[in-house]
């Protein structure tokens, strides 16, 4: 019978356009709005390194002075160099980087193009691997360079290509602040969303660094950090000063199987233990090891504003939905005659109920088609507004697959109501007055 | 075929009953054809509707083809209804936006019938009804008296036992109720039992049975066999 009442809904249709159009228009309005803002969340949300995330780890200390009050306690969310140091040597760990970020004038081995100031970051080779970084060309600088602080790095797929244009980059010099720096690797073009390795005054939708060099070579030529800085109290004038002091700046990512775990929270205690013994971390008794996904959380990726936005523009659908209600009410209640007609001929009310929800249901298709491209639509133009939210602004498989469920679970529940009302007609009743 | 015992029938809205049906005693054999008649509100509709499970009764007994059908659920009386009873309207009741053959198909979609045994049904039906060539027409292209036969085509395809027929004549001129009436005595004469509201007392007298109902009562019931 599902097909018959397919061909009666598109018949239906057919013969009365103008109240199921609108009925599809409004219902596809409601799915766009939502499914716009939805997208964003559900990018936003998204584990982007499904497999691998998992494993990856970010210590966190509370380094407060005693003096700090009760409430602003707890662990800070980067690092000093003091911690970053015994970490970076902290046994357990297969993989593990520090990471800051660099803002450098670079200096194009090609004529004609200007120098200007770009943002990298310090990070160790491990990076690479731990975020699964696509190379095009080359690779991520060996352990040596990351112990020597070699003059190495990595360029983004971008950048390689603004630099060098079609010219094979690998073994060529680029000019990071007056020091010719060798190139080693070129990524592929590689745009993660979120980017979760370096938060503190980054964007989680933005870009990929322009390119990449070992920690040990931005500490020995004193790079300053472009970055979140905090430091208890007056900040000191020279580097070395500032790497010893209480400054947090540094964000730092371990690699660990669960079995590696315990261990190792165990030694950043011990650390932690240690320091007090030094009058450090008065307020601290144990250190923090948090997943990708509280970090994501405790920088706020998923931002209140964009949960608000989701929510009301599921209240909007529900809004959408309950005029679809009464469009399905008013279209159903001018068949009353054919459904009198229908049951004298044996339908029965469940019958009729079916033809009617496959009728609410093949509206819903068509109000899932037009959501998806006025969703297409919203998506492009948020797009348009910048690089970043282009990022965000796209429908992946289950993302269609939710709006196509949205609007036919949506038609099809506006339905219900209008479909049992239907079933109810009296058939007596309408069948003499025709 | 048919059996009411002591049925009555009241019709409630929050300040009025109305009793259109008291307690009345019919009972309708087998390849009878039984004119119903009476003043206009005096139950004759009522009557159809009940007998045709279109209403419930609201006292009494009624037992069609030996079920009481006062037990049964609403999937059960919509079975029997399409597998017993065949409708014919006096505004004829065709769906405008369907064709003459997909009209007649209505009944027996609801039987589950295969495709082929619907198909061929369906043409034989227009064709005893003398319409097999206008299958893809669509009721707005027919003349009343055309339409009433398609509503006839479509009740004798679902080959019922019990034809109801609610003043089948009542929006023809006389030469097209005289082909329609003609069209029910055939009918009946192959063995199909037929009951017809009307207030046509020349179309009742046809009938074997003459069934006058008053104030929601049998006031009279007298064979007419000519």
């Amino acid at each position: 019978m599902a097909g018959y009442y397919f061909r009666l809904a598109l018949l239906s249709l057919r013969r009365n356009p103008v109240l199921a159009a609108l009925a599809a228009l409004i219902l596809g309005i409601g799915i766009a709005a939502c499914m716009t803002s939805l997208t964003v969340l559900h990018v936003l949300s998204a584990d982007p390194l499904p497999g691998r995330s998992a494993r990856l780890f970010v210590p966190a200390f509370d380094n407060s002075s005693a003096d700090r009050r009760e409430g602003d306690r707890g662990p800070a969310l980067t690092l000093t160099y003091t911690e970053v140091e015994r970490l970076l040597v902290l046994p357990g760990p297969a993989r593990r980087a520090a990471m800051y970020g660099v803002a450098m004038t670079v200096k194009p081995p090609r004529e004609g193009l200007p120098p200007s100031l770009e943002t990298g970051m310090a990070t160790g080779a491990d990076f690479f691997a731990m975020f699964e970084a696509p190379f095009a060309h080359g690779s991520a600088w060996s352990a040596a360079d990351d112990a020597e602080g070699r003059d190495v790095v990595v360029l983004s797929a971008e950048f390689a290509d603004k630099l060098f244009g079609g010219a094979d980059p690998l073994g060529q010099r680029v000019v990071l602040r007056d020091r010719p720096y060798r190139v080693v690797g070129v990524l592929a073009p590689w745009r993660p969303v979120p980017r979760l390795w370096r938060l503190s005054g980054y964007s989680a939708i933005g870009p990929v660094e322009r390119f990449f060099i070992p920690f040990r070579n931005a500490i020995v030529r004193e790079l300053p950090n472009d970055g979140w800085t905090s430091c208890a109290g007056k900040r000191e004038a020279s580097f070395a000063n500032f790497l010893a002091a209480e400054c947090n700046w540094l964000e730092f990512w371990a690699e660990l199987d669960a079995g590696q775990l315990p261990a190792w929270r165990a030694a950043l205690d011990a650390h932690v233990a240690e320091q007090r013994g030094r009058g450090r971390m008065p307020n601290a008794d144990h250190a923090w090891v948090k997943t990708m996904a509280e970090r994501a959380k405790e920088f706020g990726v998923v931002g209140d504003d964009t949960k608000l936005q989701a929510g009301l523009s599921l209240a909007f659908l529900a809004a959408c939905l309950i005029n679809v209600i009464g469009l399905l009410a008013a279209r159903f209640a001018n068949r009353a005659g054919e459904i009198g007609v229908r049951r004298a001929l044996g339908a029965s009310r469940r019958q009729v109920m079916a033809q009617f929800l496959v009728e609410s249901g093949v509206v819903g298709v068509a109000g899932a088609l037009l959501g998806l491209l006025l969703t297409s639509g919203g998506l492009l133009l948020m797009g348009r507004r910048s690089e970043n939210l282009a990022a965000v602004a796209r429908l992946d498989g289950p993302m269609l697959a939710l709006a196509v469920a949205l609007a036919i679970g949506g038609a099809l529940l506006a339905g219900l109501w209008p479909t049992w009302r239907a079933s109810r007609v009296r058939p007596a009743m309408q069948l003499k007055s025709q | 075929m048919l059996k009411m015992s002591g049925l009555g029938k009241v019709y409630r809205t929050e300040r009025i009953e109305t009793h259109a049906l008291r307690g009345i005693d019919v009972t309708v054999d087998e390849g009878e054809f039984v004119a119903v008649t009476g003043p206009s509100g005096s139950g004759k509709t009522s009557f159809l509707n009940v007998a045709g499970l279109l209403e419930d009764p609201s006292s009494g007994r009624y037992e069609l083809d030996g079920t009481d059908v006062t037990q049964l659920d609403d999937d059960a009386r919509s079975r029997l209804r399409n597998r017993c009873i065949g409708f014919i309207f006096q505004g004829f009741n065709l769906i405008p936006e369907l064709n003459l053959f997909d009209n007649v198909d209505v009944p027996l979609r609801y039987r589950g019938l295969p495709a082929a045994e619907r198909r061929t049904r369906i043409e034989q039906a227009l064709a005893q009804v003398g319409l097999a060539s206008r299958a893809k027409h669509y009721p707005a292209e027919l003349s009343g008296g055309q339409q009433q036969r398609v509503a006839i085509a479509r009740a004798l395809a679902g080959q019922p036992r019990l034809l109801l027929a609610d003043e089948p004549t009542g929006n023809l001129d006389t030469q097209m109720a005289r082909g329609v009436m003609e069209l029910l005595e055939q009918i009946n004469a192959a063995g199909t039992t037929i009951v017809m509201v009307t207030h046509d007392a020349d179309l009742a007298r046809r009938a074997q049975r003459h069934l006058h109902i008053v104030d929601g009562q049998v006031a009279d019931l007298a064979a007419l066999v000519d």
